[in-house]
């Protein structure tokens, strides 16, 4: 019981990771027919190649891609209601977006 | 008696005379205690650091900033432009800006002049990342002090966070490179810049520093009429430093708003149709109250 607890702590202490040096940015804005979204870092990293989702209100995964070389990433709006658009940056990093906020 | 000094009788004519030098003395000092204000070119914004992109309005006013003038008539603008960047490893994209320009009369204290305003829309300031936004202004004509001025001058926005070219600098004749962000300073910090002339640190460079100290009003083209602040003395109305060995230097920010740091005379050409040309470095920093 002690041990399990133990390893519990252990795995929530590393999910927690240490104060990060920079926070994941995103935006998406209408641009045209699409929705282009942009994504990066207070320290201005890259957001090249790391992972962009797109699900729905019930949080079902609409599809999945990364982002381009620019750190940016163009697509047809979802037929669907409402939706949001997750930022899956590095070392646990995460940021999402609500439909609602693009405009 | 010695060692006792004894008032001199003197007589009327001597008195008048002497009235009259004493009345002179006074004008003199008034005349020469009037405020030193500097010239200033403004490149203004009301919000440098923006959490999302869109359109935005710009006011280009040559003017004295604390005392909201006299402005002094801007001539057509040699160059105005953005150099805009997202994230470090991007590279800076310029966008020449002088079709958004509208000529305007500025009003502020004691007169109006010629002015500029500059409506971007949205898709010019949409993208995450840093706007670095350039007036090279013509050379402006000084009577009062038989030369010309030419205020080279930058001001840096911010989209959503990221950062990109705020410390790069743009290759101008006279220009201010920062050391701190434009757009992210608290009240109570300090700003730290150099000083360059053709990218070369100047030491001991003049600096002028001065408060944009009535809001300005970009509708209807003036400076509000309150004054947020009333200097006690002249000497804080226009600040004077000088820059270190290596052209360096670093202000405090006493006070919310937007400060205008001006290095004066360090551009390369110091001649302008026969006259003196003065050549000017501007950079301008917003300052925001850290929220209680």
């Amino acid at each position: 019981m002690k041990r399990t607890m133990f390893m519990g702590m252990l795995l929530t202490i590393g999910a927690a990771s240490p104060a990060m040096a920079h926070a994941p940015l995103l935006d998406c804005y209408v641009d045209g027919d699409e929705i282009t979204c942009e994504a990066g870092y207070s320290d201005g990293a890259s957001a090249s190649d790391q992972v962009i989702r797109v699900r729905d209100d019930a949080h079902r995964l609409l599809f999945e891609d990364r982002f381009g070389a620019d750190g940016s990433y163009s697509f047809t709006p979802p037929d669907v209601e409402e939706y949001h658009v997750q930022f899956e940056g590095d070392q646990f990093h995460s940021v999402i977006l609500y439909s609602t906020d693009i405009e | 008696m010695p060692g006792v000094a004894r008032p001199k009788r003197i007589g009327k004519g001597e008195f008048m005379r002497r009235k009259i030098s004493l009345v002179g003395a006074g004008i003199g000092f008034m005349v020469f205690a009037a405020p030193a204000l500097a010239h200033f070119q403004m490149l203004y914004v009301d919000e440098s650091a923006r959490l999302r992109g869109g359109a935005a309005d710009l006011a280009l006013v040559f003017t004295h900033p604390f005392a909201a003038g006299p402005t002094m008539a801007m001539g057509e603008p040699e160059a105005f432009y953005l150099l805009a960047q997202r994230g470090d490893d991007g590279e800076a994209v310029r966008t020449d800006l002088d079709e958004y320009l509208t000529p305007v009369v500025w009003a502020g204290e004691g007169n109006a002049a010629a002015a500029y305003l500059a409506e971007l829309p949205a898709n010019v300031v949409r993208s995450l990342g840093d706007y670095v936004f350039v007036l090279e202004p013509s050379p402006y004509y000084e009577a009062g002090e038989d030369k010309y001025i030419q205020q080279y001058t930058k001001m840096v926005m911010n989209v959503g966070g990221v950062p990109g070219n705020w410390s790069e600098t743009v290759g101008l004749p006279a220009e201010i490179m920062p050391l701190d962000k434009p757009y992210a300073n608290w009240t109570g910090g300090v700003f730290r810049g150099v000083v360059l002339s053709e990218g070369v640190p100047v030491p001991f460079a003049e600096i002028e520093i001065e408060y944009v100290n009535r809001e300005p009003d970009l509708e209807n083209h003036r400076f509000g009429d309150a004054a947020a602040v009333e200097a006690p003395h002249p000497s804080l109305e226009t600040m004077s430093i000088k820059a270190d060995a290596n052209g360096g230097f670093t202000i405090g920010l006493p006070r919310a708003g937007w400060w205008g740091i001006c290095a004066l005379e360090v551009g390369p050409v110091t001649e302008h149709e026969g006259k003196p040309l003065s050549q000017d470095a501007v950079l301008w920093v917003q300052v925001r109250d850290m929220p209680q």
